[in-house]
């Protein structure tokens, strides 16, 4: 530790102290830091030298918008400043709707009278087509929709234009709330956006979100005008269908948005959580339309907290399941299968080296997401979790806890309410943090790229979903 | 910037990161990621990911905070009060109280007061004569906190009578975290072996009863092996007022042996003159050398409270009379030969006009009770002075009547003939002894037959039967046990008054008390039984607090406090002795004691600081027609024991009580004489009382009404001159954030309570951190650390860890945060403060820039003292230093970082210059005045050195002379000749190093830490966030 101290105080002392040196010692009486002259700044000895480099005047704050998606709802937190002071904020682009917390967005799209209408407007409007569950229809590449629009004729529109469409409308009223910040385009927006993927990540499945955010995001960010607002006309679907087949995702250096895993974005945001300890998590985030499971150990180090995910997976299983009373008993089971299958997968890994094992014997569970809020999951895991995740007779426990983000700026909403309704929030606060600053997900083993997410349910139709 | 550029910055760059300024350094090759370059830059132990936009190189500005400031770069606002932080912490500044709100204790004000004068007087030695019951102990551990807090105290030695050493102990460790040891002789001179052997490991946190340290040799040992120690603190040492006995001598040698030493005396020092001064002349043998001399200069200064008293009321008016006594005392009168210079002064100030503001009149008021020669010396605290809302005490008497079947199974259970406790034959101690257990409860007596024996065997001072005559077979005039009577009149009552109090208030805590352990464990299985959950403590049940797994006493009243559901508490008084239950508004005497100081500690327990309620209730169950009703309970009633504190008992009531104890426990009485003889008694002790009450009036006059400390304490409070809890935490922060990024605070839901998790690395630096001998639990790797800033909350919950200055941690974070700030960008900062204009109109809105400066002052009170100087932007003008300071402790306190996304604007360079002007311009103040300070004391000094040594001389010339005349040998005649020499040669020696402190300089540091303030108020709006 001394050398290290040792070592960065001589850095600081070469480089302050040459300027010191120029005017001599502190005059009596007078104060130290008294200047005359300015020298030129030299390379002290003994480190790299310092190229001399113009002065860097940009002051932008840089805002790193995170927005998960979800089946049912769309979640938006934005962060600026720096990792060590500044809350994530939220950010409140809609009126309350009914069935929904007042800080969400329904992921509804409808079409009425050859009109689109967003989120809020969709959900509240009773005629025409409302079209739920865009996240699903989006990852399963669900067939083309007959979209008839003012006075011209039906086509057909690939679900990535109604989301693309969806989501330049979101992105338009962020912008809108970032310009009334800051000033129009007195910052640097930076946009984080979860995929339903394990954190090996499904390159196909990333491309096709790739294509969906690029041409959001131009037409919000680089073009200033958003493809669509509440009641444009449908036909506007045909040129986002056009732009999505001609558009082309710049490369990872160049662009301003990012898709991550979803699986990820929940640890992310719990390895920023003060109260975390160190150990054993399994992470169960049930939405309404997917699950993400992960087994991962949460390490220290000097970089913060690093992440070994043993395995983790996206599965069709959400919510919406809930929505006929019998479904829910064999849809809790499920989550309990595919919870202990993670797991278990996780474990594989390790058995066979004791030492690895002891860590397991302290298993946290942690629930996020709405569909875990079900009165009947997190007793299903207590009664569960002792018995099957700590297979070691009478020594060890498994601990249930539903994972709320702290840390997030709710200005305006009240506390309790905001509290109740927190645990929607850890993919978005996750999405928050810089990709370039998310902790390190150590990689041991070679886990194999994440399974085929299943394919829909039978018959599953857009308007079949009742959605909230 | 346009990547097209390529990075501009390389590996081993030096970078600053804007937002913050801290100081970088490039550790590998940029990477081009999101449209922009990210670089992992080490910050001091952190290594972060940053994006090129968000540091720059450190250009010519990072030079130094003024170049920073006028070029508008403010850093965070987690800097300017870490940097305050830690020079309050390194540098022990005057006008810094450490101890402030960082014990274990509740906040009182009046405690801080023997604190304050101890700090102001030059030489650390003090007289602490506050009323009983003030808490001389929490002032004692105070001064010991405070004293550590500036500088490492190696040695320290707590001496009291015997009974309270154990007491000691735990207050140290409980409230304070000082870990005592008892000493016995023979582990004192195990010790001083060792320290001779050994001296730097001669740590020494030492109790050690009077009785032990009278003797002289052990004494003589200490002086030649540890000839100093750096605090002496001297419980009851009133014991040692008797010049020529042990007690006194003993006094007298550890008072010359500690480099501070604190006396502690409760007993009122109106006992005449020659107590006060054999006390004084322990304490400062130069300054107190003859009684006749401490009388008349006590008598030529009796106008200087007068004087004071004048300045009190603020009024121009009266000066002229100020002035008269000063100038008839100092130019004109006794005191005119050697007059004191500020003396002088202030009569030369006093004709210059009258002061202007209210902090100058305190001043005055201050500075002319200093003239007084007993003003440095002692202190003493009045409870009518702090109790201004004392509860008032309720009592009621419950009368209670035996069955015939009570009656003869007490006659049975003493052996006597004769009904209701009156017998007709005088009673052996014994039997007086049953007759007390059987009057307190028959029940109990038959049911725990073997438990008479008086509980209070321990409690020597309250004990109105000594120990060696307490009965030790307890079925003497043998007499079998009568059969358990069927009802328990007594205990029926008991539950009719409580049944009233509970259906009055259902959670209500009841305290009980009973002299008899055989009673305590009946009442609470009779109350349990009866639907009233209820614990018991005796002597019986194990204490320890020092180790709590052992101390069930201690988690027994713990449940008491805590647990809603257990409404009564029986105890004897040597269970609860010393413990504080300020929460119960009820207490119930089921027992009389035959000693009325025992009555008033048993309500003491709920009559103290902290009982917030406005009334508290005695209730005193006593058997009709008996010896407690005809005799203790008229007396107590007629001297009004129950109603109000009657001060200092002992001495009011002491010989009286004691006599009237003989002639009752002689038995020769009878009813109607006893009752002459209470009558008697009562009237004794009223004109007992109205006597101490004019001593007291007349001892007010000796000691001044201090206002001004009052004052003093308050300006500690308002303008923040301690270590607050938000610097505290922003210490850590800032430590955390540096050196341990895995570790976080946060704050529980106890308001005032926070949390962090404990890593191995944080351990390890806390560890490193300890003070030699100093030891501190901290939780396992992994687990959460409950901690808080706030002394009243720690005082409340004893598994929270107070962080104080002295912590460990914090001296943890402060030495690695000490290498950072060499750094001009981890001075600078900028903050806002948003007030609730209701609450707070004192400070305008507005920008304010503040530069905090230090003074380092040499001299004989040399010292350091911090100082902020103020610009309002807005109102174009500095600001005056009382509010520069108040300013700054609501950014301390109040401020958050700067909400606004531009950066405050840049200080004029014009501005900066006032600001520097001012600073110098009160640097040269404080330093004129300091110098006339330093020549008074100094000239005080040289005469008390030059007095003592002519004394000594005289002295040993005269025994010398004495030797001559009776022919003695040359070799006694050398060795007085060799004693006159030393003595020579020490008074030079101590004339040079007082030479040594006469020139006094003012150094001027350096800007400490400078801000930008933005004052928003709102009115009436909640906080922002």
């Amino acid at each position: 530790m001394g050398k290290t101290y040792e070592f960065f105080r001589s850095l600081k002392e070469r480089v302050y102290g040459f300027f010191r040196g120029h005017f001599g010692g502190p005059p009596t009486e007078r104060l130290e830091s008294r200047v005359i002259a300015t020298p030129e700044p030299q390379a002290a000895e003994g480190v790299p030298a310092q190229r001399q480099v113009p002065r860097v005047v940009s002051t932008k704050p840089r805002v790193t918008i995170g927005v998960d998606f979800g089946t049912y709802s769309t979640k938006v937190l934005v962060h600026w400043g720096d990792e060590e002071l500044d809350k994530a904020k939220l950010v409140r682009l809609a009126e309350p709707t009914q069935g929904y917390p007042s800080f969400v967005l329904p992921s509804d799209v409808r079409i009425s009278g050859g009109r689109l209408y967003f989120g809020r407007e969709a959900w509240s409007r009773e005629t025409g087509d409302i079209y739920h569950g865009l996240k699903i229809n989006l990852i399963n590449c669900a067939a083309p929709l007959e979209v008839t629009g003012g006075n011209r004729q039906a086509s057909q529109v690939p679900p990535e234009a109604l989301v693309t469409a969806y989501f330049s409308w979101v992105l338009g009223l962020i912008r809108n709330q970032l310009d009334q910040t800051f000033g129009d385009r007195a910052y640097r927006p930076y946009f984080n956006f979860a995929a339903p993927m394990n954190h090996i990540e499904d390159e196909k499945r990333k491309q096709r979100y790739l294509r969906v955010v690029t041409v959001a995001w131009n037409s919000v960010f680089r073009e200033g005008n958003p493809l669509a607002h509440q009641g444009s006309d449908a036909g506007v679907l045909d040129a986002i269908d056009l732009q999505l087949k001609a558009v082309a995702v710049p490369g990872i250096q160049e662009r301003f948005f990012e898709v991550l895993p979803e699986n990820l974005a929940p640890l992310v945001s719990l390895a920023q959580q003060p109260k975390m300890k160190r150990g054993m998590y399994l992470v169960v985030d049930m939405g309404a339309g997917t699950t993400e499971l992960s087994i991962n150990k949460f390490d220290s180090g000097k970089k913060g907290t690093p992440i070994l995910t043993y395995w983790d997976k996206s599965v069709l299983l959400g919510a919406r399941c809930y929505v006929n009373p019998n479904d829910v008993n064999p849809t809790i089971e499920k989550l309990l299968k595919e919870s202990i299958y993670t797991w278990g997968k996780g474990f594989d890994k390790v058995k066979g080296n004791f030492g690895e094992t002891q860590e397991w014997r302290n298993l946290n569970i942690l629930l996020a997401g709405g569909g875990t809020q079900h009165p009947g999951v997190r007793p299903a895991f207590l009664r569960n979790a002792g018995q099957i995740f700590i297979p070691w007779a009478g020594d060890g426990k498994a601990e249930v806890e539903t994972y709320q983000p702290e840390g997030i700026d709710y200005s305006g909403i009240d506390r309790d309410y905001f509290r109740r309704h927190s645990f929607l929030l850890a993919v978005a606060h996750g999405l928050t943090i810089d990709r370039q600053r998310w902790p390190q997900f150590v990689r041991p083993f070679e886990i194999k790229p994440a399974e085929p997410t299943p394919e829909p349910p039978k018959g599953y139709n857009w308007q079949d979903d009742p959605g909230s | 910037m346009a990547i097209e550029n390529g990075p501009l910055f390389g590996n081993g760059d030096a970078v600053v990161l804007r937002s913050t300024l801290d100081l970088g350094q490039v550790i590998a090759e940029p990477k081009l990621d999101g449209g922009e370059y990210w670089y992992e830059v080490r910050f001091t132990k952190k290594v972060v990911w940053v994006p090129e936009e968000d540091i720059e190189a450190p250009s010519r500005d990072f030079e130094s905070v003024d170049l920073l400031a006028q070029a508008g770069r403010w850093g965070r606002f987690r800097a300017f009060r870490t940097a305050l932080a830690i020079e309050r912490i390194r540098n022990t500044n005057r006008n810094t109280v450490y101890s402030f709100n960082a014990q274990r204790i509740l906040f009182e004000p009046y405690q801080y007061k023997p604190l304050l004068k101890l700090l102001d007087s030059a030489d650390r030695r003090l007289l602490i004569a506050d009323e009983v019951g003030l808490g001389k102990t929490i002032e004692a551990g105070l001064v010991l906190a405070e004293l550590e807090a500036r500088q490492p105290l190696d040695k320290v030695l707590v001496v009291c009578p015997s009974r309270l050493r154990q007491k000691w102990q735990v207050e140290m460790e409980g409230k304070f975290g000082r870990d005592f040891k008892i000493y016995s002789s023979p582990e004192l001179r195990e010790y001083l072996t060792h320290a001779a052997k050994y001296p730097e490991d001669a740590r020494l946190r030492a109790i050690v009863s009077m009785h032990a340290l009278r003797i002289e040799s052990l004494r003589q040992e200490f002086e030649v092996r540890v000839p100093s120690l750096d605090l002496v603190i001297v419980d009851e040492a009133h014991h040692g007022r008797n010049p020529g006995t042990l007690t006194h001598a003993l006094l007298e040698d550890v008072g010359r042996l500690g480099q501070a030493v604190l006396f502690l005396t409760a007993t009122p020092l109106h006992l005449g003159t020659d107590d006060l001064f054999s006390l004084l002349h322990a304490l400062r043998p130069v300054e107190f050398r003859e009684a006749d001399v401490l009388a008349k200069t006590l008598a030529d200064h009796q106008g200087i409270f007068e004087a004071a008293r004048l300045t009190r009321s603020e009024r121009p008016d009266l000066l002229s009379q100020c002035k008269k006594i000063l100038t008839d005392l100092y130019q004109t009168g006794p005191r005119r030969q050697s007059p004191d210079p500020l003396a002088l002064q202030i009569i030369e100030e006093l004709s210059a006009g009258s002061p202007q503001s209210r902090r100058a009149w305190v001043d005055l008021e201050r500075r002319i009770l200093a003239l007084h020669p007993l003003s440095s010396v002692i202190t003493r605290t009045r409870k009518r002075e702090v109790q201004e809302t004392a509860p008032i005490r309720k009592a009621q008497v419950q009368l209670c009547k035996w069955t015939e079947e009570e009656d003869l199974a007490y006659q049975q259970l003493v052996g006597v003939v004769g009904s209701h406790g009156w017998a007709r034959q005088s009673l052996s101690l014994g039997q007086i002894q049953r007759a007390r257990q059987a009057a307190s409860s028959i029940h109990g007596t038959i049911l725990h037959r073997t438990a008479i024996r008086t509980e209070d065997d321990e409690a020597d001072e309250y004990t109105d039967i000594p120990p060696s005559e307490a009965p030790t077979a307890p079925g003497s005039p043998g007499t079998a046990l009568p059969p358990l009577p069927v009802r328990d009149s007594k205990f029926e009552c008991l539950m009719q008054i409580l049944k009233v109090v509970w259906d009055n208030d259902p959670r209500a805590k009841v305290l009980v008390f009973t002299y008899f352990v055989g009673t305590v464990k009946y009442l609470a299985r009779r109350l349990t039984e009866s639907g009233f959950r209820s614990l018991s403590i005796s002597g019986e049940i194990p204490s320890d607090p020092r180790h709590p797994e052992r101390d069930e006493r201690g988690r027994r009243i713990k449940r008491f406090r805590d647990d809603p559901t257990v409404v009564a508490l029986v105890s004897t008084e040597v269970g609860s002795e010393g413990l504080d239950f300020e929460f119960c508004q009820h207490v119930v005497n089921y027992d009389l004691p035959w000693n009325p100081m025992v009555v008033e500690q048993r309500i003491g327990r709920i009559d103290r600081y902290g009982q917030k309620a406005k009334s508290i209730y005695i209730h005193n169950l006593v058997v009709e027609d008996t010896v407690e009703q005809r005799i203790l309970l008229r007396l107590y009633q007629r001297i009004g024991i129950f109603e109000r504190s009657i001060g200092d008992l002992e001495a009011i009531l002491g010989e009286t009580v004691r006599e009237l104890q003989r002639d009752f426990l002689s038995g020769v009485l009878t009813p109607e004489e006893a009752e002459r003889r209470v009558e008697q008694a009562a009237k004794a002790i009223e004109n007992r009382r109205i006597e101490f009450e004019k001593l007291e009036q007349h001892a007010a006059e000796l000691f001044g009404h201090e206002e001004f400390i009052r004052d003093e304490i308050k300006r500690v409070q308002r303008l923040g001159r301690y270590l607050t809890g938000g610097s505290i935490r922003s210490l850590l922060d800032t430590y955390f954030q540096s050196f341990h990024p895995d570790v976080r605070i946060w704050e529980e839901d106890t308001p005032g309570v926070f949390a962090l998790r404990m890593t191995g690395g944080l351990a390890h630096d806390v560890r490193l951190a300890l003070a030699p001998g100093q030891f501190c639990a901290l939780p396992p790797d992994g687990s959460v650390l409950r901690f808080t800033t706030d002394g009243t909350i720690a005082y409340g919950d004893e598994e929270i860890t107070l962080l104080n200055a002295s912590h460990p941690l914090v001296q943890a974070a402060v030495g690695s945060l000490e290498a950072t700030m060499t750094s001009p960008g981890a001075l600078i900062g900028q903050a806002t403060i948003v007030l609730d204009r209701n609450q707070d109109q004192s400070q305008f809105s507005g920008l304010y820039y503040v530069i905090v400066f230090a003074h380092q002052v040499t001299g004989i009170r040399a010292r350091r003292e911090i100082e902020a100087i103020v610009w309002s932007a807005s109102g174009n003008r500095l600001l005056d230093s009382e509010s520069a300071e108040h300013l700054l402790h609501l950014a301390v306190n109040k401020g958050e970082e700067w909400i606004h996304e531009s950066p405050a604007p840049a200080v004029p360079s014009r501005v900066w210059e006032w600001m520097l002007s001012a600073a110098l311009h009160s640097n040269k103040s404080l330093r004129e005045r300091e110098r006339l300070e330093n020549e008074a004391t100094y000239a005080r000094r040289i005469a008390a050195l030059d007095d003592e040594h002519h004394h000594v001389v005289s002295q040993i010339g005269s025994r010398r002379q004495t030797a001559l005349e009776r022919g003695r040998g040359p070799e006694i005649i050398r060795l007085f000749d060799a004693q006159i020499a030393r003595a020579e040669s020490r008074h030079k020696q101590r004339c040079s190093e007082l030479e040594k402190s006469k020139a006094v300089t003012t150094e001027l540091t350096s800007p400490i830490a400078a801000c930008a303030i933005e004052v928003r108020q709102l009115a009436g709006e909640k906080d922002r966030r």
